[in-house]
């Protein structure tokens, strides 16, 4: 069984979940400081209370996945993404505090709010920024890092962070549409017309930059071109219906056409970089521990995962349908 | 204070010292397990037979 | 400005991993500490039980909360901070690392949310039966962190080709020399936290004249748990030491403020010294004569091994390491004094009312944290300037980063932590002065762990019932 590969299908499975999981509570932070309405904002903040928690477990297990089954790939690309990623480690620290004050404290409530929509917005930037810095490449030397820490601070990766802020964004107004009550409704179908336009328009200038500063990118295009081309098509596409969305549009179509949306893009980018785990220059066997590591990690997630996973379903099943409008407190 | 109690409580201490003394390993490896042991015994015996007033 | 990156580096691991390792201390003790308190509510079904209950959890969930947060941060900071050492040592501690982390995401998602929140919802036998898988969660996550670590201190188990390991064997690896006995050191030292701080809390409120009950039996039980622990703490310390002595002689022998080869005989005990590492002496010292002989050598006359016994350049720093080793076998001294006090009085039937008394367990309620701290920064300074002891040295060891970018971050972290401790006094204190009877029989603010069940949520009556 070809083990780094296994490990490799683990950690991407465990960062698409992370994306698509924290993507909409983000999403939803960021919105909040497009709604002036106390009383919307409780609602915002009430429809993702049950569930936010857990989504952050599957970029830790990612991040031990990679140090254990990759940890030549742990040691270069941890420094070379050092300022967003801890920036980003702060900011969801920071944000379950602010979540946790917001709800004791009646009378600041509306600060700890903003707080944690800082919180969201500056996690989801750094995301971004890392994964223009994957796409960007980076710099190896002798299986060491070798570029500057600085080099995410530059116009590609930067791109990157903001159409990743708009996507979150999709995310989270589909969320809200599916999960609000009339009021916000239309904040929640606004939040969507107009997010997914701006996400489309900088994934596409993301793209065309892509080839142009990255010669592998412009290789994968020559290779697998056909391919590519569609799942563009198809992430044209689907923004276009959710651009075009209305009032009329079945709730849990938006939020199901954002997921797909990621799904779509992190194919993209997962078909661009394979088989290097550190593009583009360290493939994944070259980065690879010893079997008996992977098999430790594995056999360990194997256990785990359902668990979490099972725990995170009766979550979602325990609170399906519409957030309560007069909120949880009784 | 009383004199007796003084003197109770001094030796009290000094009892303590040496189990401390023995306990680390000044004595040798098996005075410090017995010292342990006994320690330890005799913590419960007075935590159990002489049971803190009001408690119940 | 001219920063050394090492050093910036090692600043800043030092933070984050002091104010993380405070959190797991506390949840470990308690953890244990709320399982021993269900067990007796369970069996005597006193109601006073059940208040201690309660009062705990509502702690114990927001440590275990700020515990996970920034433990989040260091599976991450091995890389940025020292990524040559997570590319050397990856190979072998990374799967332990990952095994933590995997164990501790179980047990809070199978079983935390129904301790914390599952009061009345659950069976109380389930109930209990989730606070003992938590409890136990907590000592397999210590365990492999605990085992990683002493890997780092006596490495075992590997071969070095090239500068990159191989692992040999698995067992030697995860059983090195140091870990069987610095286990049981750690965790008896998260169990003392626990009980000092229980007390510690039970005695303000007798001094208080507040919460009688509740107050009398955690002084009791707190008091005599301490007491146990401790004499086993001090045994399996000097166990160790002798262990440390055999697998890293340089740290015993900074640990003790000796520099000549051979010391005096008889040797004293020095509690201060001013040392000068650069002229390998001290400026001034103050020890009591004799004890060193006796401590350091059980016998009258035994001489003791000084640093010089280490090249200088392999020496960790004096200062630092002869310090935290006082702090914390300090510590333990006045522990087993409070806990043979605490005997005497209890036989003389006046534990509740000298106040003396309950003004030290006030004071003794951080103890346990300021000697974990204090064992802690011994353990680390003391295998400088090795990273993995005579493998790899920390300067080799820190990630192509420059200085100015740690200094930010290390500025960035001290602000944001200053929130989470701000959070946990702020929340704590109120707990402690609402007291044990207002205490709801689920946990509060925590962390924001397993929101679905909180019962503000669960209860309320907008939500769908199916």
């Amino acid at each position: 069984m070809d083990l780094p590969l296994v490990s490799a299908c683990f950690l991407g499975f465990a960062l698409v979940l992370y994306m698509i999981l924290d993507g909409f509570d983000l999403g939803v932070g960021i919105l909040l400081l497009f709604q002036p309405a106390m009383a919307s904002r409780d609602h915002m903040i009430d429809s993702i209370t049950p569930t936010w928690d857990g989504n952050e477990t599957w970029i830790i297990m990612a991040g031990v996945t990679l140090l254990a089954a990759f940890p030549i790939a742990y040691s270069i690309l941890l420094p070379a993404f050092y300022l967003p990623v801890i920036l980003m480690l702060l900011a969801l620290g920071f944000r379950g505090v602010t979540f946790e004050f917001r709800v004791q404290s009646k009378l600041h409530r509306r600060g700890w709010g903003v707080a944690f929509a800082v919180g969201s917005l500056v996690a989801a930037f750094m995301q971004g920024l890392v994964l223009g810095g994957l796409m960007q490449g980076v710099k190896v030397q002798n299986q060491h890092f070798a570029g500057s820490v600085l080099d995410v601070v530059h116009p590609f990766p930067i791109i990157s962070g903001l159409a990743l802020l708009f996507g979150y964004a999709v995310l989270g107004g589909g969320w809200l549409k599916l999960k609000s009550s009339l009021s916000l409704q239309t904040f929640a179908n606004r939040s969507i017309r107009v997010s997914a336009p701006f996400f489309a328009i900088l994934f596409g200038i993301a793209c065309i930059y892509a080839v142009k500063i990255q010669p592998s990118i412009h290789s994968k295009w020559a290779s697998h071109g056909i391919t590519l081309a569609c799942l563009v098509g198809l992430f044209v596409i689907a923004s276009g219906i959710l651009t075009t969305m209305t009032e009329k549009t079945r709730p849990a179509v938006p939020f199901l056409l954002g997921l797909f949306l990621f799904v779509v893009g992190i194919s993209g980018i997962a078909l661009i970089a394979f088989p290097d785990i550190v593009p583009f220059g360290v493939t994944l066997w070259e980065a690879a521990s010893s079997s008996t590591s992977q098999t430790l990690v594995l056999v360990g997630a194997a256990f785990v995962t359902p668990v979490v996973l099972a725990y995170s379903a009766l979550a979602y099943w325990i609170f399906r349908g519409k957030t309560p409008e007069q909120g949880w407190e009784a | 204070m009383r004199f007796s109690k003084i003197l109770a409580g001094t030796i009290a201490g000094l009892v303590g010292v040496f189990f401390f003394f023995a306990i680390i390993g000044v004595f040798g490896l098996r005075l410090a397990i017995a010292g342990l042991a006994v320690f330890v015994l005799g913590a419960v015996v007075v935590c159990v037979a002489f049971p803190t007033q009001g408690s119940e | 400005m001219n920063l050394d990156p090492s050093t910036i580096a090692r600043i800043q691991f030092a933070f984050t991993v002091s104010f993380h390792i405070i959190f797991p201390t506390m949840s470990i003790g308690l953890a244990s500490f709320l399982a021993v308190i269900e067990a007796l509510w369970l069996k005597t079904k006193k109601p006073v039980y059940f208040e201690i209950y309660k009062f705990w959890l509502s702690i114990f969930a927001m440590g275990f909360g700020i515990g996970v947060v920034t433990g989040i941060v260091l599976s991450f900071e091995f890389g940025l901070g020292f990524a040559r050492f997570a590319q050397m040592a990856g190979p072998a501690i990374g799967p332990l690392i990952a095994l933590e982390v995997l164990t501790s995401f179980f047990l809070e998602a199978g079983f935390l949310g129904i301790m914390l929140f599952g009061f009345h919802r659950v069976g109380p036998k389930l109930h209990f039966f989730a606070t003992c898988m938590v409890a136990i969660g907590t000592l397999l996550s210590a365990s492999w962190i605990l085992s990683a670590n002493s890997w780092m201190q006596t490495p075992a188990g590997v071969a070095i080709h090239d500068g990159h390991l191989t692992v040999v064997s698995w067992r030697h690896v995860l059983v090195n020399p140091s870990w069987l006995y610095r286990l049981p050191h750690m965790l008896t030292a998260a169990y003392l936290t626990a009980s000092f701080m229980v007390a510690g809390i039970g005695a303000w409120y007798l001094l208080k004249g507040k919460h009688q009950h509740f107050a009398r039996r955690t002084v009791s039980l707190g008091t005599a748990f301490a007491t146990v622990l401790i004499a086993g703490q001090v045994f399996i310390g000097d166990i160790l030491y002798g262990t440390m002595l055999k697998h890293q002689p340089s740290k015993m022998q900074a640990a003790e403020g000796f520099w000549e080869k051979q010391s005096q005989s008889p040797a004293p005990y020095y509690w201060f010294i001013v040392p000068d590492q650069n002229n390998q002496r001290n400026r001034f010292q103050v020890g009591i004569p004799y004890l060193g002989s006796i401590w350091l050598t059980h016998s009258l006359d035994g001489r003791v091994e000084g640093l010089s016994n280490t090249p200088r350049d392999l020496q960790p720093r004096m200062g630092i390491v002869f310090y935290a080793f006082r702090i914390m076998y300090g510590m333990g001294i006045v522990m087993f004094s409070v806990g043979v006090a605490s005997l005497w009085l209890r036989f003389r039937g006046k534990l509740f009312s000298s106040r003396w008394f309950l003004w030290i367990l006030v004071f003794m309620t951080p103890s346990g944290i300021i000697a974990t701290l204090a064992g802690w920064y011994l353990a680390e300074t003391g295998r400088q300037p090795w990273v993995i002891f005579g493998m790899l040295k920390t300067v080799d060891a820190i990630s192509p980063v420059p200085a100015q970018a740690l200094l930010s971050t290390l500025i960035a972290f001290v602000c944001v932590y200053a929130v989470f401790i701000t959070a946990f006094l702020v929340f704590a204190f109120r707990i402690i002065r609402r007291g044990p009877e207002e205490a709801p029989p689920y946990a509060e603010a925590s962390g924001s762990l397993k929101n679905a069940f909180r019962p503000y949520v669960l209860d309320s009556p907008g939500r769908l019932v199916p």
